[in-house]
């Protein structure tokens, strides 16, 4: 059995010897010493890709981790604020209304996640407060409204477009250019430094807001920021790659089952599995077939089972 | 210390449960037992105390300072508390939740240091509870992690602790020592504490003082021994009891 220090420092470290090990896996071989389409490869196709998946990986876990802290829902996510309904709709009407430009797409998708979760956090504040309920409810409330909206923009688009919709939501790395990575660098950049730098807080806010309340905590500043942050986070990623699904609830768990609940460790070790285990995924996904296979389907395939067990070894308390 | 002026407070979606004319002063140094039937408005007090709700109308004054002036986190420096009922969250070690208690004195972007864990160990000790230090809060019984939020309250460094039947769900052995404690550290440090709780004979041992509640207005408040008196009790629990004096202490007694 491995001690605490060593199995965290191991954690941290792992997306760093899994990277240059991805690097070289793929469909077109490369080699040393390396000829100049083999650099290219290398540079301007798997490199940025590379990256782009551990940014995903890294902000969705950190973002999830942070969520479920401050929420006190171990099961809170992008998903349960309509964050990636908001984007997915966004993305969509880029597609179908809006006249094609490389940049357009994630913009939109940014600004409708954002849209997404003011309008959460708007419904959900009643007397001035939050409370998880109000939360998670006003969070199924705009999803549903975003994918109703969603729904209308399908239908007025041609097949053609309505694949690229359909392909759009189930995420992938396959149009990852360092352009990309210049749109979503900032938001996760911003969002990962705010919540790395109050996650103690994260602790006390994960008391209830009473308690933090009584800790001397001003619980309604602090849980808008996590808010913020994670949606910025989520909105900057998803925006360029698409909806990635199960990855922000599954990482944090993992991870909490191995280090406990100090988010002083889960964050950062959220951060390093997320992207060691979505650029695994990615590099299966992009090596399997002939064509690549849409992220979130292997996500969802790997994820669900572990949920299963999880489920039945601690038989529905998930404390 | 604290006083409070013409508070009153009623829910809006229940009649119950509200504070109606109170008017007290709690000093410095007093251990003061609150005492009254479910629904008497205990917990409501304690929550107006803490600052945890606005109040209808009237005041309440810290060391002379509306409590609405203060900072949440200047609050939570002179006033530690435990709440009645906890949900528990995620599994934290029992050290890890009772530092939490130096949340007030800790910006929001650090984190406590190596002393605090020093001296919150020393307060482990001081309850009598070294063996809980490692072990995760979710996982030990309530009565135990009612002690480890009392030391998270102490951890605070609070002029007043306000506690909300701290001793509910604990076995005589563990009510001895969560009272003797928090006895003698208020003591020591002239802490004031303001405690709601079920038995008059834990008033009786623990208090300097007790303040009867009954429908949310004060029906008795002074000095222990001259409150607890048959007709008293009898009036606020429409209950009949006698009162036996052993070794020069009062005993309360109900009989069914």
């Amino acid at each position: 059995m491995l001690s605490f220090k060593k199995k965290y420092y191991l954690i941290l470290l792992s997306p760093l010897l899994i990277a240059p090990i991805t690097l070289f896996i793929g469909r077109y071989p490369v080699s040393f010493p390396l000829s100049d389409p083999e650099r290219f490869v290398l540079m301007n196709i798997r490199l940025p890709r590379i990256l782009l998946c551990m940014m995903t990986g890294a902000g969705l876990s950190v973002a999830g981790a942070s969520l479920q802290s401050t929420l006190r829902n171990p099961l809170a996510s992008p998903y349960i604020l309509g964050v990636s309904q908001g984007a997915a709709f966004g993305a969509a009407l880029a597609m179908v209304v809006l006249p094609y430009s490389m940049y357009l797409l994630p913009i939109s998708a940014f600004i409708f996640a954002f849209l997404a979760i003011t309008f959460t956090c708007l419904i959900a504040r009643i007397h001035g407060e939050f409370s998880t309920v109000t939360v998670i409810l006003s969070g199924v409330i705009v999803a549903g409204i975003f994918t109703a909206l969603l729904s209308i923009v399908k239908l007025f688009s041609d097949p053609y477009r309505l694949s690229g919709i359909v392909f759009w939501m189930m995420g992938g790395f396959y149009r990852a250019y360092w352009d990309d990575i210049l749109i979503a660098a900032p938001g996760f950049i911003v969002g990962i430094l705010v919540l790395f730098s109050i996650r103690w807080r994260l602790n006390v806010l994960s008391m209830g807001n009473e308690e933090a309340k009584i800790l001397g905590v001003n619980v309604k500043r602090d849980t808008m920021l996590v808010i913020f942050f994670s949606a910025l986070i989520c909105a900057s990623v998803i925006s360029v790659v698409g909806i990635v699904a199960w990855i922000g609830l599954i990482i944090p768990q993992i991870v909490r089952g191995m280090l406990g609940a100090d988010n002083r460790h889960i964050l950062p070790a959220s951060a390093a599995f997320g992207a060691g285990f979505l650029l695994i995924v990615d590099t299966i996904c992009r090596t399997l077939y002939t064509f690549e296979i849409p992220i979130s389907i292997i996500t969802t395939l790997i994820a669900a089972p572990y949920f299963v067990y999880l489920l039945r070894k601690i038989g529905g308390s998930w404390r | 210390m604290i006083s409070i002026e013409n508070l009153h407070f009623t829910y809006d979606t229940r009649d119950r449960f509200g504070l109606y004319d109170i008017n007290l002063e709690f000093r410095a140094g007093e251990i003061v037992a609150l005492l009254g039937p479910n629904g008497s408005g205990k917990t409501t007090l304690l929550k107006c105390l803490y600052g945890a709700i606005k109040l209808d109308t009237g005041a309440i004054y810290l060391n002379g300072k509306n409590l609405l002036k203060f900072k949440s986190s200047e609050l939570a420096r002179h006033l530690g508390g435990v709440p009645q009922s906890h949900i528990p969250s995620f599994p934290f070690k029992s050290i890890d939740v009772v530092v939490m208690g130096r949340t007030p004195h800790t910006g929001i972007f650090s984190s406590p240091s190596e002393k605090d864990y020093e001296n919150a160990r020393e307060i482990f000790k001081e309850l009598e509870i070294p063996e809980l230090t490692e072990r995760p809060y979710t996982h030990i019984s309530g009565g135990e992690r009612q002690l480890v939020f009392v030391a998270r309250a102490l951890m605070q460094d609070p002029k007043v602790l306000l506690l909300d039947e701290p001793t509910a769900h604990l076995d005589i052995k563990n009510r001895v020592k969560v009272l003797r404690a928090i006895k003698r550290i208020a003591e020591k440090n002239k802490i004031t504490v303001v405690m709601s709780v079920h038995d008059p004979n834990e008033a009786i041992l623990f208090s300097s003082k007790i303040l009867l509640l009954k429908d949310g207005k004060i029906q008795d408040y002074g000095p222990t021994e001259e409150v607890i008196r048959q007709e008293t009790l009898r009036e606020l629990y429409d209950t009949d009891f006698s009162i036996l004096i052993e070794k020069n202490r009062k005993i309360v007694v109900y009989n069914i």
